[in-house]
């Protein structure tokens, strides 16, 4: 009566093909061979870019949930990595797994009061705890420098050459979003879209809608932690506007103009935006201006994000 | 008899604002038994289920379940003590597939939500299969449920609440939406399924037709108390309820309700 | 001491005043469209700015009050532009997708007036016309007693108008209940317009108050809508005099904060707000 089909759910689902993944990987490896050194410093930026808007996809696509608060949690890893190896003198690895750890624990206390706000009010509340802490990251002066920056703070001498921490990054990042994507396929992560849907039904059967948001939001949380983490060593230095809401505002971008309701979307939002952000300012100072016209632009022609567009052409056309 | 009940009720209370919904019910369900719940709207019976499954806690008052206290559990609590429901707004999860839905009950019972690496789509794929099969909606698996007709969404509803496995199903108005004549094929599968599996079953219903065909035992509420109790025929009877309910329905259409 | 709790107190119902004028637009929006306007901070900083321009020719020519009543009339304007043009575009849509252009609004008005007034803060220097009150010891700018009655009348006002009037009624209709509201014959996208008017026009009377105390400068936007989401999380979606309450709460928390723990008073704001959702996560005010 079955057959081997019937084993899996077998819907014609949104995934890419394997090729399109064997060949991003290959490009990936060799890109800092071919690539002058400042644009490798800016593919790393990329990357991380890329593990902060999947993480927040976890929320914004998977959960429904619309966090403006994001980009702290970046900050609480890359602060509270960087803090540590320059006011402590812990070696860097260490502090960057102290980092990630801080910003799951983190992602915890405040998830635990957004998550039991809906809609619109917790946007407004992401927002409101994101800038609390970004104001703990501007004023604690004596700890985090403030305005000025924690700087200073670069790992020993292999890790310094941008290359080799590329590679690093491209190890750690891929593997971060190869554990994302296991749980975005998981029963967990059809759980957290179920709780979206309709969550008096998935309570209903037997889904603990609340906690499966807080969960969503800490890995989530932490993971941001993890690439702020790694910001920190790759730059040598912190600036509380990477935790502050425009940070966070661009990891939505990237999510939402990448589109939401894939798992590759964020990525493509990241690369898109972080080029534009590394290319525009170069033509204008007031290149947030153009990114507004261009932002407005998406939201009329693109709703559903960029991968979605690629995909609608190829079914028609 | 003297078995002690499935389910029992003692002096439930809920207020909204200054209106009692269900203002002192007992309620006492017989194992294996069909047993609907009627009244006029308003009358408290989807208050009723919310207190019942957990969406609602009662001001005051004990739920019973298996003769264990389950007063103010929340939802996803009650369903693990082999309670499951429908609702009356037929409510699924409409961009996964109908087999995804019915996985995901299973999956959210069986334990599987903590296990990451697990891959949702070949979590406990038979057993879902299986279910839609007894409904009878395996044909419509790989449709998204926000794509499929009135009439399977219910069934798929239907599907849901038995892949949590109940010992007792409370059903709302399982027949809604549903044209009338084909009622009675609809409660007929549902009576199969129930009776295979020996589920106690809670009816919500407003169509005397289908509640006086399917239901062992009959508990009318008015205005959030019972006012009657008992087997149809002696409902039937009732002085009390023809006078706020049933005498409404000699003279309408057969459906009342419409009070 | 006593004079300094005085003052705090002061302050405190300054920045109440501020709170209240932001978070009544916020949260006359949000009741009517469902539509969260997180541009409402950069309209505020516009109309700081705009007050600052206009205060070159009016305050000669007209003095302080025109340049108070001329603002917000230009920024309603404004509001109603906005909101025919673009953010009516988006009611309905999912969140996610009605964020984008409010972002968007948000990078380019912040953008404009780095490119028409610069970097550096600008203020309008009418303080001193004020003279100072002293009132039981407590000596401060006779200005503050100024903002604090004029928000203080709108508030009444405005609560007399979503209470008593016509248009009030409609309002709170809608915000009830669309569907029903619409099949009464409400002509649900005029009053969307109006109401986004009277916000922006409630950001304008915030932004050209301000500019006296603390000037126009890039930056207060987010802070200002961040603080105007705190009041309407604290309070809740209820009445405008309940927004009015949380407003002064708000202001009474972070002034006497600011006492115990300079640099952090808004964790103290936080903690309030932490505390609130725990025991009434619909808001102090709140109605479900």
């Amino acid at each position: 009566m079955w057959d081997a089909r019937t084993l899996e759910t077998a819907r014609p689902r949104a995934r890419e093909p394997v090729w399109v993944w064997l060949s991003l990987s290959a490009g990936l490896l060799v890109l800092p061979l071919v690539l002058p050194s400042p644009y490798v410093v800016q593919a790393v930026d990329i990357l991380l870019a890329a593990l902060l808007a999947a993480s927040l996809n976890l929320l914004v696509g998977y959960g429904g949930l619309l966090s403006l608060g994001h980009a702290a949690f970046f900050g609480v890893g890359g602060y509270v990595a960087g803090i540590l190896v320059k006011r402590v003198g812990l070696p860097w690895f260490a502090t960057a797994g102290i980092g990630t750890a801080a910003a799951v624990l983190t992602a915890a206390v405040i998830g635990f009061f957004c998550v039991r706000l809906a809609g619109a009010y917790f946007v407004m509340l992401t927002l409101a705890f994101g800038q609390l802490l970004y104001t703990v990251f501007w004023k604690w002066k004596e700890v985090t420098g403030g305005d000025d920056g924690l700087t200073d703070v670069f790992p020993p001498v292999p890790w310094t050459d941008s290359t080799v921490y590329y590679y690093l990054v491209l190890v750690v990042v891929g593997l971060a979003l190869w554990g994302l994507w296991r749980v975005c396929e998981s029963p967990f992560g059809a759980a957290l879209k179920a709780v979206r849907d309709s969550p008096h039904r998935a309570e209903a059967i037997g889904i603990p809608a609340r906690r499966v948001q807080w969960a969503a939001f800490t890995l989530s949380g932490g993971l941001a932690g993890l690439a702020g983490s790694l910001f920190v060593f790759h730059h040598g230095s912190m600036f509380p506007k990477a935790a502050g809401w425009q940070s966070s505002a661009e990891a939505v971008l990237m999510a939402v103009l990448g589109g939401p309701d894939r798992f590759v979307g964020p990525l493509v939002g990241a690369v898109v935006i972080k080029t534009l952000a590394f290319l525009v300012p170069r033509a204008t100072p007031y290149w947030q201006f153009f990114l507004g016209l261009v932002i407005v632009l998406a939201a009329f022609l693109a709703p559903r994000g960029l991968v979605e567009l690629r995909v609608r052409r190829r079914r028609w056309g | 008899m003297t078995e002690e009940p499935v389910l029992c009720t003692e002096d439930l209370w809920k207020r909204f604002g200054g209106v009692a919904a269900v203002a002192g019910v007992n309620l006492s369900v017989r194992r294996g038994t069909v047993h609907a719940i009627i009244g006029p709207n308003g009358a408290g019976k989807t208050t009723l289920f919310h207190l019942l499954t957990g969406f609602l806690r009662p001001d005051r008052g004990r739920i019973q379940i298996r003769g264990e206290d389950v007063t103010g559990l929340p939802p996803y609590r009650v369903v693990h003590r082999r309670v499951a429901r429908t609702f009356q707004i037929t409510s699924v999860f409409p961009t996964a597939t109908a087999l995804e839905n019915v996985q995901l009950a299973r999956a959210a019972m069986g334990g599987y939500l903590w296990r990451p690496l697990t891959p949702f789509r070949r979590v406990e794929v038979e057993e879902a299969w299986e279910i839609l099969r007894q409904v009878r909606l395996e044909e419509q698996a790989h449709r998204r449920a926000g794509e499929l007709p009135h009439g399977d969404r219910k069934k798929l509803e239907l599907a849901l609440a038995l892949a949590c496995d109940p010992e007792i199903l409370l059903l709302d108005e399982p027949t809604s939406g549903i044209p009338v004549p084909e009622r009675p094929q609809l409660m007929a599968l549902v009576r199969k399924v129930v009776e295979a599996r020996g589920i106690t079953t809670l009816l919500i219903e407003h169509d005397m037709d289908v509640v006086f065909s399917v239901a062992d035992r009959i508990t009318v509420l008015n205005r959030g108390t019972v006012i009657a109790e008992g087997t149809p025929g002696e409902v039937r009877a009732d002085p009390e309820v023809r006078r706020v309910y049933l005498g409404e329905e000699t003279r309408g259409s057969g459906k009342p309700g419409g009070r | 001491m006593h004079a300094i709790l005085g003052l705090q107190l002061i302050s405190a119902l300054v920045s109440a005043s501020f709170l209240f004028l932001l978070a009544a637009g916020v949260w006359l929006v949000f009741g009517v469209s469902r539509f969260l306007n997180l541009a409402h901070g950069s309209l505020f900083m516009l109309s700081g700015f705009l007050a600052y321009a206009l205060s070159e020719v009016l305050l000669d020519r007209g003095g302080f009050w025109v340049l108070v009543g001329t603002v917000p009339v230009l920024m309603g304007l404004l509001g109603a532009g906005l909101e025919r043009l673009l953010i009516r575009r988006f009611y309905g849509a999912p969140l996610r997708v009605q964020l984008l252009p409010m972002v968007a609004l948000i990078f380019m008005i912040s953008d404009l007036c780095r490119y028409v007034w610069g970097e550096f803060p600008k203020g309008v220097p009418v303080l001193g016309r004020f003279g100072v009150v002293s009132i039981g010891g407590v000596t401060f700018p006779g200005y503050y007693a100024v903002v604090i009655a004029v928000s203080g009348g709108v508030a009444l006002i405005l609560g007399w108008i979503v209470q008593r009037t016509r248009w009030g009624r409609l309002v709170r209709a809608v915000a009830q209940d669309r569907e029903m509201a619409a099949a009464c014959g409400v002509d649900e996208s005029r009053l969307a317009t109006q109401v986004f008017a009277v916000g922006t026009a409630l950001a304008g009377l915030a932004g050209v108050l301000v500019v006296p105390i603390s000037g126009a400068s890039l930056g207060m936007d987010v802070s200002a809508v961040i603080d105007a989401f705190v009041v309407v999380v604290v309070g809740g979606l209820g009445s405008i005099l309940g927004a009015a309450a949380t407003a002064v709460l708000v202001g009474l928390t972070q002034a006497f904060g600011i006492l115990v723990l300079p640099q952090f008073a808004i964790a103290f704001v936080f903690a309030l707000m932490a505390m609130v959702l725990v025991v009434r996560p619909k808001g102090l005010f709140g109605v479900d």
